[in-house]
């Protein structure tokens, strides 16, 4: 068995909006708003995890508190069964060095005013990667070199803006790699790509995390690629992992209603393959003020009354396959 | 692409940027008229003449002279060295302070940003023309006490500006990178925030230097100027009594403070452009 990298115990954050006085004059509510509602899930060494959902459930702020851009409300992350909490107050480079991110946007990851060049060795000496300036410069032309990107003086003197969304995506990764993290979160590392070099980016990703033996958390909204990249995938609905197991037991056999119809509307690219599509009413709810029941069942087509009442606890098919509701697996239907 | 020498690089951007180039040009007609006043003033600023309010072109006084006799040229030019030194170093030290204030604000936001707010409210709503007043009432005129006052009571509006900048740039991909990466939050403040934050910082402190040029001549006109310096605002307040027949006394003086200010304001705008790349890329 390999070892466990990542532990995260029912995490939560949320947001306080405070009281506002309008100008209308009217008073709104003290609100929270439960970005991460409670997560829990754990990954072995080299395991990658997709994370997929809709818009605003939770799963770029998931990523933050995963490496604490952002502080948890509550819960615990545990990096090799140490509190991330407390690695980060004893040393917060050695921190960075176990866990690492790939942002979403990579024309503004990095400092514009920064040469490709003193963005890497500005990481280099940080980490005190290398004896001297020599040696690091060479580290930066091997890495770039090895990724393909050669000769790397091409690209080592230009700004981000000179480069295309592609190769400073990939700069992301392997400035990223370089600190060899054993865990890895990739928020949405390729939905602001061309089609044509996504392939090449998730690729990458996949070479260089299993080289590593990286553990690594893939959020995506686009399921076709979650697919080929992840060894287990979480859906995630209002902060809440709904449903969770290996890629291939829970895209071919959704057990929650919510993957069920987030699957069946997912574009295919037969024509002929007979589907059906689920359609839902109603908008995606805010995570604001969330009732007892359910989150998903103002919207789904098979609630029943237990629905809004209490929600569904989380039960296990087995193999790791793991589903909140009421219809699966219970005794009451 | 093979990495330039820093030399090579200032003139490969000056001969891109008219604006920065004649700026510069400007500057340095300045800065060696202020360098070499003796050298260059026909007569003894502080000398008085017994021709009195002489109208340009008079014999030996190419400016005329003022109310006193003295000449106005050789006022002018001498100072040339008081105005810029005035200027140039209480817009410095506004813009140091407003930067570092607003940046710790805006940055680290928070109740630091609501205690540094209120302090910098504070000294907003002080009227700073009068606290310059009260410190140079308790501490004599002397040219450098004006200069720190000036500046210590002009960093508002920087450190509001920068305030700005760093709450929108913190928002950004490449600030939380940089956090991801363990970069310190003082080092990110300095390395990222700052730089990326400081171009309208260039701009407001080129205008602070005529504004600090104008509050010295508005010390002077209280009586309150360094008596032992000629400053052009101490000659356009004194030829505003002459104005109806005298002109030349003010009006010489103001268009050198024209002068001072669009050259300060070519430097600041051009560099405006310069140390953003982006900018750069679209000249």
């Amino acid at each position: 068995m390999a070892e466990t990298v990542i532990q995260v115990k029912d995490l939560t954050r949320w947001f306080i909006q405070k009281k506002v006085t309008k100008q209308d004059g009217k008073v709104s509510k003290k609100q929270t708003i439960k970005a991460v509602d409670g997560v829990s899930f754990e990954l072995k060494r080299g395991e990658t995890l997709g994370v997929i959902g809709e818009s605003g459930c939770g799963k770029s702020t998931l990523g933050r508190v995963l490496i604490h851009l952002e502080e948890p409300t509550s819960g615990e992350i545990l990096y090799g069964g140490v509190s991330s909490t407390k690695l980060k107050k004893k040393d917060r480079l050695a921190f960075c060095r176990t866990c690492q991110m790939i942002f979403q946007n990579p024309f503004d990851t990095f400092d514009p005013r920064y040469t490709i060049e003193k963005i890497f060795m500005s990481t280099l000496k940080l980490h005190k990667i290398g004896a001297n300036d020599a040696e690091r410069q060479q580290i930066m032309i091997k890495t770039l070199e090895d990724a393909g990107m050669a000769p790397a003086t091409d690209y080592i003197y230009r700004h981000p803006h000179e480069l295309s969304g592609g190769q400073l995506q990939r700069i992301s990764i392997l400035r990223s790699m370089l600190l060899r993290p054993s865990f890895l979160v990739a928020d949405e590392p390729v939905s602001m790509l061309d089609v044509s070099i996504r392939a090449d980016i998730i690729n990458m990703l996949q070479t260089l995390s299993k080289e590593e033996n990286t553990a690594m958390v893939f959020i995506s909204h686009d399921i076709a690629t979650t697919r080929y990249i992840s060894d287990r995938v979480a859906v995630m609905y209002l902060g809440r992992i709904v449903e969770t197991g290996i890629t291939d037991e829970v895209l071919h056999n959704p057990q929650h209603p919510y993957t069920k119809v987030l699957i069946s509307n997912c574009a295919s690219l037969d024509p002929l393959e007979k589907r059906e599509i689920i359609e839902i009413e109603g908008e995606p709810p805010t995570p604001i003020n969330t009732g007892p029941g359910c989150y998903f069942a103002p919207r789904c087509y098979q609630a029943c009354e237990q629905c809004f009442k209490e929600y569904p606890e989380a039960r296990d098919l087995g193999n790791g396959h793991i589903v909140s509701c009421h219809f699966v697996g219970g005794d009451n239907h | 692409m093979k990495k330039e020498s820093l030399f090579h690089a200032i003139l490969r951007v000056l001969k891109k940027n008219s604006q920065l180039r004649t700026g510069i040009i400007l500057l340095i007609v300045l800065l060696l008229v202020a360098i070499f006043a003796p050298v260059l003033a026909p007569c003894d600023p502080y000398q008085l003449y017994d021709a009195l309010v002489k109208p340009p072109g008079t014999p030996g006084h190419l400016l005329g002279t003022d109310g006193l006799g003295r000449d106005v040229l050789s006022e002018i030019i001498y100072g040339t060295r008081t105005s810029l030194m005035i200027g140039v170093i209480a817009a410095s030290i506004a813009g140091l302070v407003g930067t570092c204030i607003g940046a710790v604000a805006g940055f680290f936001g928070g109740k630091v940003d609501r205690v540094v707010s209120e302090f910098i409210n504070f000294f907003l709503m002080t009227p700073s023309f009068f606290l310059t007043l009260i410190v140079v009432a308790l501490f004599g005129s002397n040219i450098i006490y004006i200069m720190i006052v000036i500046g210590l009571t002009s960093w508002t509006g920087n450190a509001r500006l920068m305030r700005a900048q760093a709450i929108s740039l913190k928002q950004r991909t490449f600030i939380k990178s940089a956090q991801a990466m363990g970069e310190s939050r003082l080092s990110i403040m300095f390395r990222h925030i700052i730089p990326n934050g400081i171009f309208p910082i260039i701009a407001q402190t080129t205008m602070n230097v005529s504004g600090a040029i104008l509050s010295e001549a508005g010390l002077s006109f209280l009586g309150l100027g360094d008596p032992n310096v000629v400053s052009w605002g101490q000659i356009i307040y004194h030829g505003k009594q002459y104005m109806p027949n005298g002109w030349w006394i003010s009006t010489f003086a103001g268009v050198a403070v024209v002068f001072t200010v669009l050259t300060f304001f070519l430097i600041g705008d051009g560099l405006n452009r310069v140390l953003s790349p982006k900018m750069d890329a679209n000249n």
